[in-house]
C-alpha cells in the first residue's frame, strides 16, 4: 500500500494529463459504441414475414428441412422461415425463457415430454378454433393416442401431432440362432420372455463373471407397471398409484431380473458404457427400446449381427411406452396465421412422408403411417409393423405439469429395488406419499 | 427494472457524499477520477450482483416459474425446505458429510504436498508442475475422467485394486460399483476431492517459503527435533496461510456443483444430491425460481454462519508476524 501512495505522489503532472486524456478516450469510444449498437437493431420494413421455428436435430437436418420448406414458399411466398436446431435436450428450456423474455419462437417442435409442462404454463396458443375454421384440415386421419398423449391438455388442442415414437423389443437374432431360441412374436409372455433370456445369458471367457446378458435393465419400468395392470397415477392424476400391489410387483419382476435371475447386466456392467453400446456390441439378446433409435443408432452402429424388432412381451395385458413430437404455436407470437400454416404444413402427409422416407420416423397420420411410405421402407428393422400395431396399446408417460421432478424422484427411489437393496414394495410405498405431496402442490 | 433504480440510487448517494464533502478544488477532481475508475465496477456490481441479490429476496417469498407473474407466499418456501422436503434434508446431509470428510482431508493432504515439494531436490520445479496441474483442469474435464476411473468393470481404480488383491471377483462377488454404489458414491467424491489440493499446496508454498531459516537453524543449536520443528515453527508461521485455505475451503466445499451434475445427476437414489446441485436442479429443471432462491439463502446464511465460526476461532490459533499479541 505504502509503494502505491509513493508513486502517486512522485508521479510528474505529464503522467497525469496523459492518464486523464486516456481515460476520456476510453469513455468516448464507450459511448460511440453503445450508440452504435442501439441503432443496429432495426430492421427495413418489409411485406415478408419471417418466422422462427425451434426444432431438435443435428446439423445434417438443416440441409433437409430448408429442401422441404421449399415446398411450403411455394405455397406461401410471403412467408419465410428462420430455423433453430438446437439439442432435444435443452428445447423446453429455450421456449420457457424466451417466452419469459418476450421474444419466443412462433413454432416450436414440443416432446411429449414436456407438452404438457408447456401447456400449463400457458406457453402455447390452444388450436381448436384455427381447426374449426380450417377446412382443409382433417384431425380424424391423426392417431388418436397421440392426439391425446401430447396434443391435448385440458380438453383444448395444443399442438399437432408430428410423429410417434413407440417402444419395443430389438433381439439380436444371430444371438438367438446360436442357442436355438424360437424368435420372439406376439404370442410372448413374460415366463417366454424369462426363460429365453436364461437361455441368452453366458460366461463366455469362463472368468466366473457373465459377460452376455438375455435382456436388459431398461429404463422404462412404467412398461411392466401398465403390462400388469396397474399404473402411475390414478385417472384424474391426482394420486400416485406405485403403492399398489400392481405396480410394486411389476417393478419388483423388474427387479428379480438382475438381482434373482441374474439374465441382465448389473447397473455396474452398464456404468458409463451404457446398455444400448452392449446391445449393439452384440452382448445382449434382447433390448427394450424406442422407435427412434433404429435410424439414429441401431442402423449406424450395429455392424457384426443381425436384429430385427418384436412387440414387448404381454403380461397380465399388453402395453407399451409411447411419445412423440408435435408442432404447436407459442403464445406469444406476433405472426399466428402464418404460424398456423406452417403447423399444418410442418405434419401435412407429404411432409410425413418426407419424414418417413429420409429419417425413419413414424408418421402420427395413419394415412401415412399404413400406406409404403413407412412400411416397406428397406432399412431395418424388417418387421415394421410391430410399431404400428403397437399404437393401439401405447400408454403415454402420465402428464402432469411436475412430471419432471417425479419422475426424478421415482427414478431415485426404484434405484434402491434395482440394486435389490430394498424391495419394490418398501420403495413404493415409501415414495408415494411424497408424489402426493408433489401433486397437491402442484394443483392448488 | 428494480437495479437500474438501484444503480439510480447508489449513483445519487456517491453524488451527494461528493458535494457535501469539504475538499479541496484538486482533492475533488482526484476524487472524481478515482469515481470514474471504479463506476464500470460500480455499474456491473450493482447490475449484475447486488439488484439481482436484493431481486432473490423477494423472488425467495414467491412462487415463481420465470413466466407467469411472481406469486407471493411468504415465507411458505422456507418453511417447505426447512421441515417437509426429505430432499432438502438429504442435500444438507451429503454437502456436510462432504464437507467434513473434505476439507481436513484436502488441507492436510495439501500441506503435507507442499512440505514434500519444499525440499531440497533436483528437479523440483517439475514435481511441482506436476502436482499442481491438476487443480487447474477445468471441473467438466476432471468429471468426464474420474467417471471412468470410477467405472466398476473398465476403470483404473478398480483394476488397480485388483492388481493388488483387494478385491477379488468371481461368481457372484461384484466389484465396488464406487459412483453406481449408493453407499459408495459419497466417499468417491471425497477420493477425488483430493485431485484439487495442487491449489491449496500453491498457497502453502509460498508460506513455507517466507519462514525465515535462522528460526529452524536456532531451534537446531537448541536441540529440537523434526516434529518440534514442525510444531512449534512450521504450523504457527503458516498459520495464517492455514487460515486462509481454511476460509477458502468451507466456503468452496459447500458449494460442489460440476462434479455431481456431470457424473452422477445427483443419484444413485441422492446419494450425491449436493446443495447447489438440487438448488440448480429447483431452479432450471423444475422452474420453481422462488424455492430456489430461497434455498439461496439458506445457504448463504448457512456459509456466513461457518465463516464466521472460523473467523471468530482464528485468534486462538491464527499468528501473525506483525501483531504484537503472543499467542496465549
Amino acid at each position: 500500500m505504502r509503494a502505491l501512495t509513493a508513486s502517486n505522489s512522485n508521479a510528474g503532472s505529464d503522467e497525469t494529463m496523459m492518464t486523464r486524456s486516456f481515460f476520456c478516450t476510453l469513455i468516448t469510444i464507450g459511448i460511440v459504441l453503445g450508440l452504435l449498437c442501439a441503432g443496429c437493431s432495426q430492421k427495413p420494413q418489409s411485406d415478408i414475414v419471417e418466422l422462427r421455428l425451434t426444432m431438435w436435430g443435428t446439423q445434417e437436418d438443416v440441409a433437409f428441412y430448408n429442401m422441404a420448406l421449399k415446398e411450403f414458399y411455394k405455397e406461401h411466398p410471403k412467408i419465410r422461415v428462420k430455423l433453430e436446431i438446437i439439442p432435444w435436450i435443452r428445447v423446453f428450456d429455450k421456449l420457457l425463457i424466451s417466452t419469459a423474455g418476450g421474444r419466443p419462437p412462433d413454432v416450436s417442435r414440443i416432446s411429449s415430454n414436456w407438452f404438457v409442462p408447456c401447456a400449463a404454463k400457458g406457453l402455447l396458443e390452444p388450436l381448436d378454433e384455427y381447426i374449426a375454421n380450417d377446412p382443409t384440415f382433417d384431425l380424424s386421419d391423426f392417431y388418436q393416442p397421440a392426439v391425446k398423449g401430447w396434443g391435448t391438455y385440458k380438453g383444448h388442442i395444443y399442438a399437432l401431432p408430428g410423429d410417434i415414437d413407440i417402444y419395443a423389443m430389438y433381439y439380436n437374432k444371430d444371438m438367438f440362432r446360436k442357442y436355438g431360441v424360437p424368435f420372439p412374436d406376439e404370442t410372448w409372455d413374460w415366463n417366454t420372455y424369462l426363460e429365453a433370456a436364461r437361455k441368452l445369458t453366458k460366461d463366455l471367457n469362463g472368468d466366473g463373471r457373465l459377460d452376455q446378458w438375455g435382456c436388459n435393465p431398461d429404463s422404462t419400468w412404467q412398461a411392466y407397471v401398465w403390462q400388469n395392470g396397474g399404473d402411475i397415477l390414478n385417472k384424474e392424476k391426482t394420486r400416485c398409484t406405485l403403492d399398489q400391489p400392481e405396480a410394486y410387483e411389476a417393478i419388483q419382476w423388474m427387479a428379480d431380473l438382475r438381482q434373482k435371475h441374474h439374465v441382465a447386466p448389473l447397473p455396474s456392467d452398464t456404468a458409463d458404457v451404457g446398455a444400448q453400446k452392449l446391445f449393439t456390441n452384440g452382448r445382449i439378446g434382447m433390448f427394450v427400446s424406442g422407435s427412434w433409435a433404429s435410424p439414429l443408432v441401431f442402423q449406424k452402429e450395429i455392424k457384426t449381427f443381425d436384429w430385427d424388432v418384436a412387440p414387448l412381451p404381454k403380461g397380465k395385458v399388453r402395453a407399451s411406452f409411447i411419445g412423440g413430437g408435435a408442432f404447436g404455436i407459442l403464445k406469444r407470437s406476433k405472426h399466428k396465421k402464418e404460424a398456423w400454416e406452417l403447423v399444418k404444413f410442418m405434419v401435412s402427409p407429404t411432409m410425413q412422408r418426407h419424414f418417413a422416407q429420409t429419417k425413419h420416423i413414424i408418421p402420427s397420420r395413419r394415412s401415412v403411417a399404413e400406406s409404403g411410405a413407412y412400411l416397406y421402407l428397406k432399412d431395418k428393422p424388417k418387421n415394421k409393423r410391430v410399431f404400428i400395431e403397437a399404437i393401439s396399446y401405447g400408454h403415454p408417460l402420465p402428464s402432469v405439469p411436475c412430471s419432471r421432478e417425479m419422475n426424478d424422484l421415482i427414478a431415485n427411489e426404484i434405484t434402491w429395488a434395482i440394486l435389490g437393496k430394498k424391495t419394490a414394495k418398501e420403495a413404493c410405498l415409501n415414495i408415494t406419499p411424497h408424489i402426493n405431496d408433489l401433486l397437491k402442490y402442484e394443483n392448488d | 427494472m428494480l437495479w437500474a433504480i438501484f444503480t439510480l440510487l447508489l449513483i445519487g448517494r456517491l453524488v451527494f457524499i461528493f458535494a457535501t464533502r469539504k475538499m479541496t478544488l484538486m482533492a475533488r477532481k482526484e476524487a472524481a477520477e478515482g469515481f470514474l475508475c471504479i463506476l464500470p465496477w460500480l455499474i456491473g456490481f450493482t447490475a449484475f450482483t447486488l439488484g439481482p441479490m436484493i431481486f432473490s429476496i423477494y423472488i425467495s417469498m414467491c412462487d415463481w416459474d420465470i413466466i407467469n407473474p411472481p406469486k407471493y407466499v411468504g415465507l411458505a418456501n422456507f418453511e417447505q425446505a426447512l421441515f417437509h422436503d426429505f430432499r432438502f434434508v438429504k442435500a444438507l446431509k451429503v454437502t456436510v458429510t462432504y464437507a467434513a470428510f473434505a476439507l481436513p482431508l484436502g488441507l492436510m493432504g495439501s500441506l503435507l504436498v507442499a512440505i514434500l515439494l519444499n525440499q531440497n531436490v533436483k528437479g523440483m520445479t517439475w514435481f511441482r508442475t506436476i502436482f499442481y496441474i491438476p487443480a487447474i483442469l477445468p471441473g467438466v474435464a476432471t468429471a468426464m475422467l474420474w467417471r471412468w476411473i470410477f467405472n466398476p468393470q473398465y476403470g483404473i481404480l478398480n483394476s488397480f485394486l485388483l492388481k493388488l488383491g483387494l478385491i477379488s471377483v468371481g461368481p457372484g462377488k461384484e466389484p465396488p460399483g464406487w459412483i453406481a454404489d449408493p453407499a459408495l458414491a459419497l466417499p468417491s467424491f471425497i477420493i477425488m476431492s483430493l485431485w484439487g489440493i495442487g491449489g491449496g499446496m500453491i498457497i502453502y508454498l509460498a508460506g513455507l517459503q517466507s519462514i525465515p531459516t535462522q528460526l529452524y537453524e536456532a531451534a537446531e543449536i537448541d536441540g529440537a527435533n523434526w516434529w518440534q520443528k514442525f510444531r512449534k515453527i512450521t504450523i504457527p508461521m503458516i498459520s495464517p496461510t492455514i487460515f486462509f485455505n481454511l476460509v477458502m475451503g468451507v466456503i468452496g466445499s459447500f458449494q460442489v456443483f460440476t462434479s455431481s451434475f456431470i457424473m452422477t445427476a445427483g443419484g444413485p437414489a441422492y446419494a450425491t444430491l449436493f446443495y447447489l446441485l438440487y438448488l440448480y436442479q429447483k431452479a432450471f429443471q423444475y422452474f420453481q425460481m422462488g424455492y430456489a432462491a430461497a434455498m439461496a439463502w439458506i445457504l448463504f446464511v448457512l456459509i456466513l454462519f461457518c465463516t464466521l465460526l472460523v473467523f471468530k476461532s482464528s485468534a486462538r490459533w491464527v499468528y501473525y508476524e506483525a501483531d504484537v499479541r503472543g499467542r496465549r
